[in-house]
């Protein structure tokens, strides 16, 4: 596992206490620096919009769900990478997330080596992004 | 007079015989029981054969004996009258349905002195009414299971987050492990929370079986709020799935209600299940479902409110009737038979439009009472 940058911070969206704790400390255990949000308008009005980092979005959430969510970030022009965490997610849902932008659509339960490489990826792409301010406007690379 | 007493018993016997009433006389003085030959052939004694009290219970079936024996005390201290029905267990193995009734006379100190009863063979009404029950909880028992069909993917999804949960903690663990310094008080709450998730998980998997086990009709003792908080839980994720936005308006130290779990259970199913069909139309930010809990004219009401299409004017009774179906896959059976679980619960079902659009169904359930079964 690659050194992280301390600047970057994994925001996760889930309105499940018990699966944000544990994704939480699992990703701490990596060694990243970790936000927890109980839901999509928790995280829109705590998070700063220039913080560096990636997202790991929950796609079934009650109110705004994580599609939702994504569809808001893009439009206000906020380029963090996200991640999407799912418990059913059809292949309608996964093109619709990828081709707005995503990183990755992952099930779960999902292991750690592949929730860990998808958040590496995402914060690459995050480092990447603010390195070239003027790329695509929706974040692709 | 003694003629005349003797022709008036006679009469009886032959109307006795006749309506197949067995006619039995228990002197608690001289502790005998009299039998009448219809009674006699009922319960399987011989003609000249000697009955007492113990050789009557042990005619009854094992099950029956306890309470029938608390049915005949009851009317000794009471007012002497009883009516009761039990099963007799034959020496031949055969099984007889009996309803009985009759009185206790007392001596003027408030002694029982005797007991005249009569008793007849309601087998076969019983049969067709264990039969008709049988049918009644078979298609009960189809109908819930093609609502928790419905349900299928957000049950698994209740599944899938503990199982996360679980999976992500011993992950986080081996992590924690692989560390030259092991922070135990850290390992103790990850134990701690994958200990508590697969209980969820297990709460879940009951929930489950629950609904989908047959069983007869057992009414209990329930919290009207528990069971809007236990459908609520099953059908979380669905309800989520279709944006849908649960308000509940509890009232609480409601009093019981006497009802069956898993057949109210599914009343409440299919009326949320039916409020999310109809507000599948609406705007995502105005699906709302309103849950409710009161007391109304002594007995507990629970209303199920949505804000999606409303019923047809005029429909507000036809939507009860059977095959009577406004989704196009719709067999037409839920809230038929979901009024007349309501009814046989000795409760109400009804439906209303309300000014601010969207349509509430309402059930009513009578509160338990100590000494009802």
């Amino acid at each position: 596992m690659k050194a992280v940058p301390k600047a970057q911070t994994v925001f996760l969206v889930d309105d499940d206490p018990s699966v944000l704790r544990a994704l939480g400390r699992l990703l701490c255990a990596a060694g990243h620096k970790v936000a927890g949000f109980a839901s999509a308008q928790e995280f829109l009005d705590r998070q700063d919009p220039e913080a560096p980092g990636c997202v790991v979005l929950d796609v079934a959430m009650p109110g705004s769900d994580g599609l939702k969510l994504q569809e808001e970030l893009v439009r206000a022009g906020n380029r963090l990478p996200i991640v999407f965490l799912t418990g059913h997610g059809d292949a309608q849902m996964r093109e619709r997330a990828m081709q707005a932008g995503a990183v990755a659509f992952l099930s779960k339960p999902c292991l750690d080596d592949e929730l860990l490489a998808a958040v590496e990826r995402a914060l690459m792409r995050d480092s990447q992004l603010r390195h070239r301010p003027c790329s695509a406007p929706n974040g692709l690379v | 007079m003694a003629r005349d007493l003797r022709a008036r018993e006679q009469q009886i016997a032959l109307a006795g015989e006749a309506a197949s009433l067995g006619f039995w006389l228990r002197d608690f003085v001289r502790n005998e029981i009299w039998a009448s030959d219809q009674f006699r052939a009922l319960f399987g004694f011989g003609p000249s054969e000697r009955v007492d009290v113990d050789k009557f219970f042990q005619r009854l079936h094992p099950d029956d004996r306890e309470q029938t024996l608390r049915m005949l005390e009851k009317a000794q201290q009471e007012d002497g009258r009883y009516q009761t029905e039990y099963r007799l267990l034959l020496p031949d193995g055969a099984m007889r349905w009996i309803s009985s009734r009759g009185r206790v006379e007392f001596d003027p100190r408030g002694q029982p002195i005797r007991l005249r009863g009569v008793s007849i063979d309601v087998t076969r009404s019983k049969q067709a009414e264990l039969e008709r029950q049988a049918h009644r909880d078979e298609v009960v028992h189809l109908l819930r299971v093609a609502s928790l069909g419905e349900l299928s993917s957000a049950l698994a999804h209740e599944l899938i987050q503990p199982l996360t949960a679980i999976l992500s903690n011993a992950q986080a663990a081996q992590l924690v492990l692989a560390r030259e310094q092991c922070d135990l008080a850290q390992m103790r709450e990850i134990m701690g929370d994958i200990v508590a998730d697969d209980q969820r998980a297990t709460e879940v998997i009951s929930r489950m079986r629950l609904l989908l086990q047959k069983h007869e009709f057992r009414p209990d003792a329930l919290d009207a709020n528990e069971l809007i908080k236990e459908v609520l839980k099953l059908m979380n994720y669905d309800l989520i799935g279709r944006g849908v936005l649960v308000v509940t308006e509890l009232t609480s130290g409601l009093p019981s209600i006497r009802g069956d779990r898993v057949q109210l259970q599914q009343v409440l199913i299919n009326l949320i299940l039916n409020a999310g069909d109809a507000m599948a139309l609406q705007a995502a930010h105005s699906r709302t479902l309103t849950l409710q809990s009161r007391v109304v004219e002594g007995c507990v009401q629970i209303s199920v409110m949505d804000t999606g299409t409303g019923i047809p004017r005029g429909d507000e009774e036809k939507i009860f009737e059977r095959y009577h179906s406004t989704k196009p896959r719709g067999l037409g059976l839920g809230l038929s038979l979901s009024r007349s679980i309501m009814h046989a619960h000795g409760g109400r079902l009804w439906a209303e439009n309300h000014a601010s659009g969207g349509a509430s169904f309402h059930l009513t359930s009578p509160v338990w009472k100590a000494d009802s079964r």
